[in-house]
């Protein structure tokens, strides 16, 4: 079997090269176009350097995919991964959970003075002093920058810190306002998520596929179940990557009365 | 192997949070099943799951996992985590998923891998991050997401398969004249 892919057209040409890198050719085209690779060294350095743009390309989007798992997965506070049933015994138990750990600092916080502070610092999570930090003076741009690195550790709490003493947001681009957003839905503060969310909506390919299955969850979340569907639903029938996981929300919307 | 079969379309369309689900449902046996055998931080071996997660999906979206897996799904990421700690040491990074062809069955020898071209990651990081947000989106979606034309301009809303090929080819020729911008 021949290949179709005449070298005098370089969008025809690409084509070829890339069906034949995304494994999109017959055992038979393929083999014809290797014998042809194999006669044609100019074309051989095409598929060379398109192959190499290509793996690039993904080890880029796995980089960015295992930074975003890192940060959702560390959290362990996505509305998304608790489902609603789940959430009303979890606050109870955390609750139960911080008061058993305060216990333990306390105690020996009373009977052995001097290894109180030490104890402290081995326990506590992170540093101690962040929540207070003197944020004063700071220019917006830079407490953006500063809530980010707490973002990126996971530390959502301490992000939403900076974000909040921000002057204005024009200070960062839509992309930023964007992880404000998210930053926000992650501490459940939905109403700064939808403010930001609000503000970047319709500016990038990025956002149009994520706002949606974000407006269902946090609708959800705050019990605003016709709003919740109306979002999950034009995620549902879209067929993008949310798609099943809209589906799936959908499926636990109490019934309507 | 049920929970392959079920999970398997999720993973098809690129729904992440599918990955975030077997994380927590794997992660855990998997951190006690390395630290019985081997010597590892417990950050090194989350770190290696996350990466077995993301070479599940590559695999998956890349048509080298089909419906069916001869193994549960916990016994692939087992090995797969396994083979990555292993291999921590030895191999960058950012090629540790290209490295894999003992897990890849379908994959055939690729005759191209003496690579001369000297293009490194950060420079095509850079020069990606230059595109234009659909340009972005719609080579995600081509050459990561492994969409056919057919699926790009149902979830992109190009007007036509010819208008979204042009578009993809146009994309490429920019990021290719930013990265010799870069070199």
């Amino acid at each position: 079997m021949k290949t179709d892919c005449p070298n005098n057209n370089p969008q025809l040409l690409e084509e070829c090269i890339d069906r034949y890198l995304l494994n999109r050719m017959s055992p038979d085209e393929k083999a014809d176009y290797e014998k042809t690779m194999s006669t044609d060294p100019a074309l051989k350095q095409q598929v060379r350097i398109q192959q190499q743009l290509i793996r690039h390309l993904r080890a880029n989007e796995n980089a960015s995919l295992k930074k975003w798992l890192q940060n959702t997965v560390q959290s362990s506070r996505s509305p998304i991964i608790i489902q609603k049933r789940a959430w009303k015994w979890v606050l109870p138990i955390a609750a139960l959970l911080v008061m058993a750990l305060m216990v333990t600092l306390l105690i020996p916080h009373f009977t052995q003075e001097k290894n109180a502070e030490q104890s402290f610092t081995q326990l506590a999570p992170v540093p101690q002093n962040y929540l207070s930090l003197d944020l004063r003076g700071i220019d917006s741009h830079s407490l953006f920058n500063m809530g980010m690195k707490f973002y990126e550790k996971g530390n959502y709490d301490e992000a939403m810190v900076c974000f909040n003493k921000m002057d204005d947001w024009e200070a960062v681009d839509a992309n930023g306002i964007f992880y404000i957003g998210l930053t926000a839905m992650l501490v459940k503060d939905f109403q700064k998520a939808i403010q930001a969310f609000d503000s970047v909506r319709g500016q990038d390919f990025y956002f149009r596929e994520y706002l949606p299955i974000y407006d269902g969850i946090m609708q959800m979340e705050l019990g605003n179940y016709a709003k919740a569907e109306e979002s999950l639903q034009q995620v549902s029938d879209g067929n993008g990557k949310f798609a099943p996981l809209a589906k799936e929300l959908l499926s636990k919307l109490p019934p309507k009365d | 192997m049920k929970e392959y079969k079920k999970l398997y379309p999720r993973l098809k369309a690129g729904d992440y949070f599918a990955l975030v689900e077997i994380r927590n449902r794997h992660q855990k046996a998997f951190v006690r099943f390395i630290e019985s055998r081997y010597q590892f931080r417990q950050d090194q071996i989350e770190d290696a799951f996350t990466d077995a997660l993301i070479v599940l999906l590559n695999n998956v979206q890349y048509g080298k996992l089909g419906e069916k897996l001869s193994s549960s799904l916990k016994t692939y990421l087992f090995s797969v985590g396994r083979f990555l700690l292993l291999q921590e040491h030895r191999k960058r990074k950012e090629f540790i998923f290209d490295n894999l062809d003992h897990y890849f069955p379908e994959r055939s020898v690729d005759p191209y891998t003496d690579d001369e071209s000297s293009l490194e990651l950060d420079q095509l990081k850079a020069s990606f991050k230059k595109l234009s947000p659909p340009c972005q989106e719609l080579l995600r979606k081509f050459y990561y997401q492994g969409y056919s034309y057919e699926e790009i301009v149902e979830s992109l809303d190009y007007a036509s398969i010819e208008s979204a090929r042009s578009q993809r080819y146009n994309c490429m020729q920019t990021l290719k004249k930013l990265i010799k911008k870069e070199l």
